[in-house]
């Protein structure tokens, strides 16, 4: 991390916490959801592992000695009454965007304060924060439909250019674009409230954070333009990482089919993309930590900010260990292949990214499925005044929906999964940049940084 | 595409998989099946969490019975009888005596969760959504059956503070 970046990042925690601070009665609950999944069986943690470790280096052996990935893809361009569709798509999609984004604010502002009684902490926690990573990583660029970001922004630009002119005398000279490291930071206010602040579920708390958090994307619109959201703003950064991994995406105006993951070598990395991946990483492997014994012990009889500020030292320090781990492997990388590590980042990065889905999967994938149907309930009854717009107030959740067998598979199965497909292309893009020999030696440092999160993930599953 | 690598990783990783669940699918059938049956007999003295209720003021008609009627219960020292998962905690001082632990139950057996404390809260069972109030006269008490897996936090939650975890499975 450069010191510019840390610097950031510090005064992003800071503002937060601050913010946070001045309102905030203690109310109940930690987090969305009432409850966390079992430890993984330990016979399934072996098998991950194992399974993980045997194909990371059957990989290196077995594996094609040039480069498929980016001739597959480009894909396959799909009929051009999907393309036709776009246009209405996007028109309903942002519509629906802003509508939700007021509606999450306005519940969030005036709604109950019950976090069981509101419909924004499940919005925001479980039906976007994870909902919107799977659909990104199986349907793609889904979030370019509705971001009501980009469409605050693109208003934002049309009354700076009231004549929609865009010529050289209507552009002002911006400043450096940070590339993915306000993304970063942004992102990190987002995963401190929701896993370190100890009262995380509390609406006014998420009220307080998603204000300040827009605030933030409109002065960034301003300082940067709005080409600065589509890689500068948290989210919208971490959705088009996961679209990577989905077979559909749009290349000038026309939606294509690729093979799943061939994506991952088209990605565009820039100044931050490891801090991005990193802090999304850390915390899910926080999330995981805050669930064992271990961190219990840690925490003890602590509440409120003493808690919180445990947590954050916690969360911090689970990022820091996460960056060390795979600065370390770049180090060795770039002496074993005689190149710059920045280079080589910008390489083999992409190859994260499988893992981030699969982190995201292994330990929200429950929550999304129980948790998610309380907003089914919630979308009735959005701000607690006992309504029943839609008559499914009275929806409990279920949870006997999916066994509790079928969760650690899940869990297990997306770890190892994602770690397999991010070995294959980190292989990929070795032989693409190395002779054979090299590409080999040049891989055991990164196989290293997989094989420790994958078993360290897997671990962490364990739970107890 | 036919010869594309995803889909050979995805046939091997499910080859794996299976291969997994044909080695060790014992132990797994065996927590499964018990399941079903134990859930539906149920003791006639306990309540049934038949529907997890997320206001907090319906489910205290019976579960406030149980408290002030017990106030002796502050000094427990109650045998868990045969088939009950009794839990007891003491909060002082705003800490739970002997810290806050992490207690196996099997799924489907009825708990009892007791709570003496030197505060004027509430004690809520998260995931069964059930609540108890709880004051320096009057110990807490939950009763319910465990037929929801999973790990459920349960709190004093105007302190925030985690009393135990109830591991179900």
């Amino acid at each position: 991390m450069t010191h510019h970046g840390r610097r950031r990042l510090a005064v992003g925690v800071v503002l937060v916490a601050w913010l946070v601070l001045t309102s905030a009665a203690p109310a109940s609950a930690h987090g969305v959801g009432g409850r966390a999944d079992l430890p993984l069986p330990l016979w399934l943690f072996t098998y991950g592992a194992g399974g993980a470790l045997v194909a990371s280096f059957v990989a290196l052996r077995v594996l094609w000695p040039t480069p498929r990935l980016r001739d597959a893809a480009p894909g396959r361009e799909l009929s051009p009454a999907l393309d036709r569709m776009r246009l209405p798509a996007l028109l309903v999609g942002r519509a629906l965007g802003i509508a939700s984004l007021g509606l999450v604010l306005v519940a969030a502002w005036w709604g109950s304060d019950d976090p069981a009684a509101n419909l924004a902490p499940v919005a925001v926690y479980v039906v976007f924060w994870v909902g919107f990573q799977l659909l990104a990583a199986v349907l793609g660029p889904v979030w370019q439909l509705v971001n009501p970001f980009d469409t605050i922004a693109a208003a934002i630009e049309r009354v700076q250019r009231p004549h929609g002119g865009h010529g050289m005398s209507d552009r002002r000279i911006r400043p450096a674009d940070p590339g993915h490291w306000s993304a970063a930071v942004l992102l990190f206010s987002f995963v401190w409230l929701e896993l370190a602040y100890y009262d995380s579920a509390s609406p006014t708390a998420l009220a307080l954070w998603l204000t300040a958090y827009l605030a933030a994307v409109v002065a960034g619109t301003f300082r940067w333009g709005r080409g600065w959201l589509g890689h500068g703003e948290g989210f919208t950064a971490l959705f088009d990482l996961l679209a990577h991994l989905s077979p559909l995406h749009v290349e000038a105006g026309r939606l294509r089919l690729r093979p799943p993951f061939s994506g991952l070598s088209t990605y565009h990395t820039r100044q931050g993309t490891a801090a991005l991946i990193l802090v999304v990483l850390g915390s899910t492997s926080f999330d995981g930590l805050t669930r064992t014994e271990l961190w219990a012990d840690v925490v003890g009889d602590r509440t409120g900010w003493a808690q919180t500020t445990v947590s954050t030292v916690g969360l911090v320090l689970v990022i820091s260990l996460m960056t060390a781990v795979y600065l370390a492997a770049m180090s060795m990388m770039a002496r074993n292949v005689d190149r710059d590590r920045a280079e080589l980042g910008a390489t083999f990065l992409p190859s994260l990214i499988p893992i981030v889905l699969a982190y995201t999967l292994a330990h929200y994938f429950s929550l999304l499925i129980f948790e998610g149907q309380g907003a089914y309930a919630l979308l009735s009854d959005p701000f607690g005044r006992g309504w029943d717009l839609f008559g499914t107030v009275d929806h409990s959740i279920d949870y006997l929906a999916v066994s509790v067998d079928t969760i650690a598979f899940v869990q297990a199965g997306a770890i190892v999964f994602g770690h397999i497909v991010g070995v294959v292309a980190a292989h990929d893009r070795a032989v693409e940049l190395f002779p054979r020999r090299l590409a080999e030696s040049s891989q055991y440092p990164l196989l290293g940084v997989m094989v420790l999160y994958t078993v360290g993930g897997l671990a962490l599953l364990l739970g107890g | 595409m036919n010869d594309y690598w995803p889909w050979r990783v995805c046939a091997l990783t499910l080859g794996l998989a299976l291969v997994g669940l044909g080695c060790s699918s014992d132990p797994e059938v065996s927590t499964s099946a018990n399941d079903a049956p134990t859930t539906i007999e149920i003791p006639p003295d306990t309540i049934t969490p038949e529907t997890t209720t997320p206001d907090t003021t319906t489910p205290d008609t019976t579960v406030s019975a149980e408290t002030t009627t017990a106030p002796e219960t502050t000094t427990i020292t109650a045998e868990p009888s045969a088939v009950e998962v009794v839990v007891d905690i003491v909060v002082v001082d705003g800490s739970v005596a002997g810290g806050a632990q992490r207690v196996k139950v099997p799924l489907g057996d009825p708990v009892i969760v007791r709570l003496t404390a030197d505060v004027d809260d509430e004690m809520h069972v998260h995931g069964y959504d059930l609540f108890a109030d709880v004051s320096p006269v009057a110990a807490a008490e939950v009763r319910f059956n465990a037929d929801i897996p999973g790990v459920f936090e349960v709190e004093l939650e105007g302190a925030g503070l985690e009393l135990v975890r109830l591991e179900v499975s």
